[in-house]
């Protein structure tokens, strides 16, 4: 090695008389090599003797593909030629060429483990030899890789907390989660099952990239999924592995189809609620065979939380809904709830170009009731009221209640307008039967106004009106009958 | 400035054409991908007349990569473009997806590598038509304000005004980005005689 001729102005006296360059090279951590203008390699410091098992006597002189024994990657081939014989400096980066020289490391546990490197080659000046400096990056990519994966999984929540914050459709949410957890676990195709109230079947409710064929056949027969890896999962309450499903006897019923769908491997993670309930599965297929890692562990019961969360806060929103759309005592919609169902039922009719009836219902008699008997009789006889009422109509037809002992219902599709006056008498008699409370007969009867699309009125306000107003005209006629104003 | 003819710039332009191409084709085969560079568009300019280019044309803050060479032209080389778009080449060429804030030292050596590679086939190719020979050096990637670009690219300290710069627009389109960047010669010139006498027997070999 020639020395540079200003290494007066960079070393101390002391330096300068003692320094032992190979010493130098060989303390340093990394690998360092000096190749000549042919790729000969005419230095090989400690650490490459050490990482490779190969001294310097077996390595000098002898180019690196002939030390490897073994062709290296073109890229590193390429530079190296470009550095020594036309002095072309390069760098190497890991993020380019996850491959260099073939390093590896053996882990305590025994594992073979890869150096992740990157190198750079550099002409010396003074000489026609060219620096290979070789340095060991596996930590530096393993704490990168680790931010990374944290910073997606981070990404993925708050993406869905939006989502949830902004009260999305449940379907969308679990939709997001889904094709994002795709995107986190490559070669997979993933699927959120729920479980029923009772919590005794699972159905599919989000599986936007997985084969049709096969989401239909699970969908199709929920009982049947109980024994595979997600029912083991939901009655577990804990992640279930199928590393392979073409080897578990029960995936048999699906083997073909998942083949098919180019399902490996199943791995299942239970949605639990808060209270401890299984709400459903977060189900992952990976195409090729294997268990989980640590990092798809990890994303699993963070997907799983962020489904948890998302369902229990969508079976909130359900129950507020409900709560503003109905009467609390007896069950049926409110007012509200009437008045959204009742424009549908003109929009539909004028559309349809047929008919539909309203029936404006006054209890006969129920003051008193209340004030003879207080008002929990009063609340008993009104549920009962509602459920005759219900009971009266078809799964179509609407029932409401808008005040103390008012109700409306809504007819949809007349045949005749005697049909409706047919099912107002219906509900007449039914509502005029006496109601057993203990040692107690409760009786009212009850005035009906009847309305009907498009004869008495075309709008939902007109109709509402004129089937109140026939009501009034029923209880001055004596009460206990059902009343038309066109009729009159 | 004319320091050369009409032929001697179309014979640089030509050859930088060439350098460019190689560098696309091999960043090409590196990711795997189509990597498309514009024709470079090129002007000869002292160090003033780049500065204001700079100015005018690129933002505040640039990441670059500068890489020194030697041999029948000496001077320093240097990839220019909006630092907040350093890290989208990065990605576009490894294929992630990751947000401004997380560049880190592996992306800071991947955008180097990009320089290098680009920088080096231009300078090889330019030497190697010519039957030259040159020597680059190791490419380091900085980050800068357009005002302390100068003493970045600058040669000599204190900066010389003298030096002169062959600038090259150049137009990267990669997968779903496309960005423009600059590479700048800057170029000795106690050393452009030599360019100069390199250039004109390539031109009389080509018309003997």
């Amino acid at each position: 090695m020639q020395t540079s001729p200003d290494k007066q102005s960079h070393f101390g006296t002391r330096c300068s008389e003692d320094l032992d360059c190979l010493e130098l090279m060989d303390s340093l951590e990394g690998g360092v090599l000096l190749l000549d203008d042919q790729g000969r390699i005419q230095l090989w410091n400690r650490w490459f003797a050490e990482l490779t098992g190969i001294g310097s006597d077996s390595a000098l002189n002898r180019t690196l593909e002939q030390v490897f024994e073994q062709a290296l990657p073109d890229a590193l081939t390429e530079a190296v030629e470009n550095a020594c014989r036309l002095r072309m400096s390069r760098i190497l980066s890991w993020q380019m060429h996850k491959k260099l020289l073939p390093l590896s490391r053996r882990l305590p546990s025994g594992e073979l483990q890869p150096v992740y490197q990157s190198i750079m080659l550099r002409p010396q000046t003074n000489s026609d030899l060219t620096l290979l400096q070789c340095v060991d990056i596996t930590y530096a990519v393993k704490r990168e890789k680790h931010l990374r994966a944290s910073e997606r999984i981070l990404k993925l929540e708050r993406k869905v907390l939006e989502l949830i914050a902004a009260s999305d459709s449940l379907e969308h949410i679990l939709d997001t989660l889904c094709s994002t957890a795709e995107k986190l676990i490559p070669h997979s195709t993933t699927a959120v099952f729920l479980s029923n109230e009772r919590g005794e079947e699972l159905a599919i409710k989000s599986a936007p990239s997985l084969h049709l064929e096969f989401t239909r056949a699970r969908q199709e027969d929920p009982k049947l999924l109980q024994n595979a890896t997600c029912g083991y999962a939901a009655l577990r309450q804990t992640l279930a592995v199928c590393p392979d499903v073409s080897m578990d006897v029960n995936w048999a019923p699906w083997r073909q189809l998942a083949e098919k769908a180019g399902v490996a491997a199943c791995w299942a993670m239970p949605i639990i609620a808060p209270k401890g309930e299984t709400l459903g599965v977060f189900a992952v297929y990976p195409c090729t065979t294997g268990s989980p890692s640590d990092q798809d562990r990890q994303l699993l019961e963070r997907i799983a939380h962020l489904a948890s969360i998302a369902v229990e806060r969508n079976r909130q929103m359900e129950r507020i809904r409900y709560l503003a759309m109905h009467d609390p005592l007896t069950g049926l919609a409110n007012r509200s709830l009437l008045n959204e169902h009742l424009s549908q039922a003109v929009h539909l009719a004028e559309r349809e170009r047929h008919q539909f009836a309203l029936l404006f219902i006054d209890l006969d008699g129920f003051k008193q009731i209340n004030d003879q008997h207080g008002h929990d009789a009063g609340d008993d006889l009104l549920k009962v009221m509602a459920s005759r009422l219900t009971q009266q109509l078809r799964g179509s037809d609407i029932c409401a209640r808008i005040g103390g002992d008012e109700f409306v219902v809504i007819l949809e599709t007349l045949s005749s307008p005697d049909a409706a006056e047919g099912v107002a008498r219906k509900v007449l008699r039914s509502l005029s039967e006496p109601v057993v409370r203990g040692a107690l007969e409760l009786m009212v009867s009850a005035s009906i106004g009847l309305a009907i699309f498009p004869d008495d009125a075309t709008s939902a306000d007109g109709l509402l009106t004129q089937a109140d107003d026939a009501m009034y005209k029923a209880k001055a006629l004596g009460k206990h009958r059902v009343h038309r104003l066109s009729l009159q | 400035m004319d320091l050369f003819t009409p032929d001697e710039h179309d014979l640089i332009v030509e050859l930088m054409n060439l350098g460019v191409g190689r560098a696309a084709n091999a960043l090409s085969q590196l990711v795997n991908d189509e990597v498309l560079l514009s024709v470079p568009r090129l002007e000869f300019i002292s160090v003033p007349e780049a500065q204001v280019a700079f100015r005018k044309d690129l933002p505040p803050h640039l990441a670059g990569v500068s890489q020194d060479f030697e041999g029948f032209i000496n001077g320093r080389a240097a990839l220019l473009f909006p630092e907040a778009r350093s890290l989208e080449l990065v990605n576009a060429i490894i294929g992630e997806e990751l947000s401004a804030d997380e560049i880190s030292e592996l992306e800071h050596e991947t955008l180097a590598e990009l320089g290098n590679i680009l920088l080096n086939h231009c300078l090889a190719t330019l030497a190697n038509q010519l039957k030259e020979s040159i020597k680059t050096d190791i490419p380091r990637a900085f980050n800068v304000s357009s005002k302390e670009l100068s003493s970045e690219l600058s040669l000599y300290d204190p900066p010389a005004t003298d030096s002169l710069v062959m600038l090259v627009q150049i137009n990267f389109s990669l997968r779903n980005s496309a960005l423009r960047g600059y590479l700048a010669f800057i170029i000795d010139l106690n050393s452009a005689d030599i360019f100069l006498k390199s250039l004109r027997s390539y031109l009389a070999d080509l018309t003997g």
